[in-house]
């Protein structure tokens, strides 16, 4: 069990480093939800950005006189386009993150949680909403968010494998999904058509254990799973290594491709690695506009 | 402790349990190696995947077979295997340690200490007390038994001496030993008589346990000289296969340095207990010998002493008027050639020549006058130790060497004139040799009649 406090002293010290982020806010008028740092263009927001001729369409409440008055032209004052955007979060808590092959690595689950809550402070520092899949945790701003996330973050799932949630996401908000996507593919895929249809875009963080990796493991063996529902034994366990790490590529490939079909973002993250660099991708992924 | 071969195990019992090994066949054979359990989430993708060949649940024969040996070998090392074991000799009391301390064992002698001082250390341990005697330096008021330690610390003093133990000593003092002891006896391996009677006196004070080398002793004989070489024999116990010794001739060198003059093999042919090598050598090597030594021994019995027996002295004849043709059959030198030739080496020529080879002895027959370098040449020879041998003749008879003054070439002066015997201005028969009186050195020789004597030099 991970004490709510130091998860998110980790995720704290993991973050300081790194600039705000600022989510792309793509879509303006579908999410309503304005946020206080301008987007360099006109748009909804409070304060002023330019003066341009006005159109046809302008009402006359929107003309601004001042200007006007100094030229034959009417003028319209534009305000600078304030949004936040919306990035839900989905953490897989399910039995199968809590390994870890040696005691001096962290348990995919920890790293996992320390990630999702690094950015979920990079992207409050920055003024997004952030929130949870499902309805536990709507997106909103704020400290009181994170000891809340931190918190919901900090319980474990007994099931083996994670499935995510895709209730509670925002039509074309953003979407991180961290987990190890080892266990069925079927509920992934559902939720990343569905997030497509709603127009949700993110990325995906796939957090692996070196053991996963390599298949070390040679001899009479009876594999089983963190939850123990599943067991497979065998009698040669060097043998399946080269059958085992194909299928592990082969994973990893139909998560990337569908990545690429939903214009998602996938990258692979072990827990031998310095989590920095991981953050670092998950601050370029959220950032990119699509 | 129970032999098998040379080996000896310690602890035989624990080999009933190679009885066992069978039993652990039939079960190692029938339970296959535990598997391992791993918790692994990644066994989500293994699921489905089937093992490449179907293993058998049985352990191989080899890995079985070398799992049995281990076991076997871990019994039978718990076992405690030793390698010709040593029999611990077990007893209490006091332990005499006898040894013949002989020439024979002169060679071995360190091993034979050895042997001493772990017996003495074995005693020590039991808290026995011990003796230590050899047989040729017996005390004559018997042993006396101390503490192990003590006589282990006198034991470099323990020599082998070079002659044989004194039967008659050694019975007195076997009447000396009182009580009763252990008795380990190192023999050199020679038979001598004095041997059972011993073994018979030290068995009446308890038991004798006899330790002897199965080493072969070697021992040089006198040489001697037989045509033209130096026979060197030996002789060797036990009588064995072949076996090869190495016999080395020591002498002086001519700068006055011992030195190795020749060496040559032994071999001891199968079942002979003799051998011998015959040396073919130049007389001048020959002479210089003063001993045989079997190399590498220490031994008294490796050394055999030459004496004169070997040695060809060199004797030079000189006559006078040998310049004369047409008289060799009268020769004055042809008795001296024919008593000298077997035994001696002949040097003829002139005296300077002669002095030049520095001979044993020097033979004038009937010279009477010698040059002043020669006597000079010839006096100097002498105080060097050579010996001259004068015979006189007619010619000394003639001259008057000696006769005014001391000749320093002769031993005394010689009367003017002399004697004839039997001659036709004489009377009586010339006379004939006495026998040699039985004091003399030549008694016994027979004497022909033929000698007779007709002319003196009368000193």
């Amino acid at each position: 069990m991970i004490q709510p406090a130091t998860l998110r002293a980790d995720a704290e010290t993991l973050a300081g480093p790194l600039p705000a982020l600022l989510a792309e806010a793509e879509h303006l008028a579908t999410t309503v939800l304005l946020g206080d740092h301008g987007r360099r263009r006109a748009g909804l927001g409070d304060t002023f950005w330019q003066y341009r001729p006005a159109q046809s369409h302008d009402t006359l409440r929107s003309i601004d006189w001042r200007r006007s008055a100094r030229s034959d032209a009417t003028f319209v004052q534009d305000k600078e386009w304030q949004i936040a955007q919306s990035v839900i979060l989905w953490v897989d808590q399910a039995a199968a993150m809590g390994f870890a092959s040696v005691a001096s690595l962290p348990t995919k689950g920890t790293r996992a949680r320390t990630l999702a809550l690094a950015t979920a402070i990079m992207l409050l520092r920055g003024g997004e909403r952030v929130g949870l899949t499902g309805l536990r945790l709507p997106p909103r701003r704020g400290e009181a968010q994170l000891m809340q996330m931190a918190a919901i973050l900090s319980q474990d799932d007994s099931t083996d494998y994670g499935a995510p949630e895709t209730q509670g996401m925002l039509p074309h908000s953003r979407a991180l999904f961290v987990s190890d996507f080892l266990g069925d593919m079927a509920p992934v895929e559902d939720a990343l058509t569905r997030a497509a249809d709603r127009g949700v875009k993110g990325a995906l963080l796939q957090i692996l254990d070196p053991q996963e990796e390599a298949f070390p493991f040679d001899g009479r063996t009876v594999f089983e799973s963190m939850g123990g529902s599943l067991r497979h034994e065998t009698l040669k366990a060097g043998d399946l290594k080269a059958r085992y790490l194909d299928r592990l590529a082969q994973r990893k490939d139909r998560l990337a491709h569908l990545a690429r079909m939903t214009g998602w973002q996938f990258s692979t993250h072990h827990t031998a690695t310095p989590a920095t660099a991981a953050l670092l991708w998950l601050y370029g992924a959220l950032e990119r506009r699509t | 402790m129970w032999t098998l071969g040379p080996i000896g195990f310690a602890a035989p019992a624990l080999l009933l349990a190679l009885i066992a090994l069978p039993i652990l066949w039939i079960l190692l054979r029938a339970v296959p190696p535990a598997p391992i359990r791993r918790r692994f989430p990644g066994v989500a993708l293994l699921l489905g995947l089937t093992d490449a060949d179907s293993q058998t649940d049985r352990t191989p024969w080899w890995l079985l077979l070398l799992r049995m040996l281990a076991v076997a070998a871990v019994i039978i090392g718990f076992a405690g295997p030793v390698l010709n074991p040593q029999t611990e000799r077990t007893g209490t009391g006091p332990l005499l340690i006898v040894a013949d301390g002989t020439w024979a064992d002169a060679r071995d002698w360190p091993a034979r200490r050895d042997r001493i001082a772990a017996l003495l250390s074995e005693a020590s341990r039991m808290g026995r007390t011990a003796a230590v005697t050899t047989l040729t330096d017996i005390a004559p008021d018997g042993i006396t038994f101390q503490a192990a330690d003590a006589v282990a610390t006198r034991l470099p003093n323990l020599a082998p001496a070079a002659w044989e133990p004194d039967p008659v000593a050694l019975t007195a003092w076997a009447d000396t030993l009182t009580g009763d002891f252990d008795t380990f006896w190192l023999s050199d391996g020679l038979a001598r008589d004095s041997r059972d009677t011993l073994l018979t006196a030290l068995e009446t004070h308890g038991q004798v346990s006899v330790f002897q080398s199965p080493r072969q002793t070697f021992a040089l004989r006198p040489a001697r000289y037989d045509a033209g070489e130096v026979i060197v024999p030996a002789t060797r116990t036990p009588i064995g296969g072949e076996a090869e010794t190495t016999v080395a001739a020591i002498g002086l060198d001519p700068a006055g340095v011992e030195r190795q003059l020749a060496t040559a093999p032994i071999i001891f042919e199968p079942g002979n207990a003799e051998a011998e090598v015959a040396l073919n050598l130049p007389p001048e090597l020959r002479n210089r010998i003063t001993r045989f030594e079997l190399t590498g021994v220490r031994s008294a019995a490796a050394v055999s002493l030459t004496d004169d027996a070997l040695k060809r002295r060199e004797v030079a004849l000189i006559a006078g008027g040998s310049d004369r043709e047409g008289l060799e059959l009268l020769s004055p030198l042809f008795y001296l050639q024919q008593a000298l030739e077997p035994t001696a080496d002949l040097i003829d020529g002139t005296i300077e020549d002669i002095i030049q080879a520095n001979p044993d002895v020097i033979v004038l027959a009937d010279v009477a006058t010698l040059s002043g370098t020669e006597v000079e040449s010839m006096l100097a020879w002498i105080d060097k130790g050579g010996m001259l041998l004068r015979f006189a003749g007619s010619r000394v008879a003639a001259s008057d060497l000696g006769r005014a003054t001391e000749d320093p070439l002769m031993p005394v002066r010689l009367r003017a004139g002399g004697r004839n015997v039997g001659g036709a201005m004489s009377w009586g028969e010339p006379k004939v040799l006495a026998p040699f009186a039985e004091s003399l050195f030549f008694f016994g020789l027979l004497i022909s009649d033929d000698v007779t004597v007709t002319a003196q030099v009368m000193a």
